[in-house]
């Protein structure tokens, strides 16, 4: 299905890309907004990676898969654009024990709000989503890169590599720093308000 | 097997050989300092998964798609052929514009729907759109920038400067679409100082 939707886009039928990148919509913006940590340079990123994508599919070949060819783009796409912005924002350089100005995905303008009171359960569940989300954003760029593209998106250490364009091992060295960051802080309470 | 956090990251990954896994698994019997990391690579896992699939609310493949139109709807076909189909689709256009206006409408690709036209007006549209992207994006900087530091940015503002002239010239037969995200603009950094 979808190696006929690529097979259709190469040839230039547009409503084919439109519905073969509708697929990785969400996720490409999800990934993106996790990288660089900001909703509107998310979406510049991504729509510059489907942009890319689209222009570019001639050149796709089955070497890979087509997902993790994507999100090549989508990486290189985030980064140029992180950037390109340095330029423009005074970016604070990481600190795992500043809590403030991190951005939380439902609490950003623009994603629908809950009318209905929550449960106590679904506020405990939120709590620590928003304590993963802050923990995960604390993270160097590109350990949490290898994070989210291995867990987030379930794409080999093999591809990772291939992406991240680094040795397999540097891959799996960035998982494993991650993981000690990320327990670290998690036992610190980082996150917490 | 000696203690290998690499090892253990490919073991819980899935990317190891039968073989390499038989050995893993051996070594994780004994050994409690991988068998925590195991552990703790799970945890992340089921932690990190657990994170919401972020919706940006407008559709960015669609941005892209009408970016690249132009290009994108000319499939690489002989001369001959294209005048061929384009004598049929003639026909066949006039007839079904004769009996069924408002279907056909609703089957044009959605890079020429903006208003339903074809022809010259196409061209300024997806020029329009360009610049409205465009600006959107300068837009937004002006917007993430100003309220957290109210400084200068020369390089923006000839930027900005530049779009001005650009879609003044585009807008003067296009009135009353692009002058608007430019006036907002303006509103926008007038209040803002
Ligand atoms: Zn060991």
């Amino acid at each position: 299905m979808e190696k006929e939707l690529i097979q259709r886009a190469q040839k230039g039928n547009t409503i084919a890309a439109e519905q073969l990148y509708a697929r990785y919509h969400n996720r490409i913006f999800s990934y993106l907004w996790r990288m660089t940590q900001n909703r509107l340079l998310a979406e510049d990123a991504a729509q510059e990676t489907f942009f890319k994508g689209i222009k570019g599919l001639k050149n796709y070949r089955e070497k890979g898969t087509f997902k993790s060819w994507l999100f090549k783009i989508a990486y290189n796409e985030g980064l140029r654009i992180l950037k390109k912005e340095r330029k423009y924002f005074w970016q604070k350089p990481v600190n795992e024990n500043d809590n403030e100005n991190i951005e939380v995905p439902w609490q950003s303008d623009g994603s629908p709000m809950n009318p209905t009171p929550l449960s106590d359960d679904v506020m405990i569940e939120k709590e620590q989503q928003r304590a993963m989300e802050a923990a995960l954003a604390r993270l160097p760029v590109k350990e949490r890169q290898v994070v989210v593209l291995r867990i987030h998106e379930g794409l080999s250490f093999q591809e990772i590599s291939t992406i991240m364009n680094c040795s397999i091992n540097t891959s799996l060295g960035r998982m494993h720093n991650a993981v000690r960051r990320m327990k670290k802080m998690i036992n610190k309470g980082a996150g917490q308000p | 097997m000696k203690c290998a956090h690499k090892q253990i990251t490919l073991y819980w990954s899935g990317e190891l050989s039968a073989e390499q896994m038989a050995k893993v698994r051996e070594h994780l019997r004994d050994c409690k300092y991988c068998a925590q990391y195991l552990d703790e690579l799970q945890a992340l896992a089921s932690d990190i998964q657990a994170l919401p699939e972020l919706d940006p609310g407008k559709n960015l493949v669609l941005n892209a798609v009408r970016q690249i139109a132009p290009e994108a709807h000319q499939p690489p076909v002989r001369r001959v052929a294209i005048l061929a189909t384009v004598t049929g689709l003639l026909l066949v256009g006039i007839a079904v514009w004769t009996y069924l206006p408002r279907n056909t409408q609703q089957l044009r690709p959605s890079i020429l729907q903006a208003d339903g036209r074809w022809g010259e007006d196409s061209k300024e549209e997806i020029r329009i759109a360009a610049v409205k992207n465009r600006l959107q994006i300068l837009k937004r900087r002006q917007h993430l920038t100003f309220p957290s530091r109210p400084a200068r940015f020369p390089g923006i503002e000839k930027e900005i400067h530049g779009m001005q002239h650009r879609v003044s010239r585009i807008s003067t037969c296009m009135t009353e679409r692009c002058p608007r995200s430019f006036r907002e603009i303006l509103i926008h950094k007038r209040r803002k100082g």
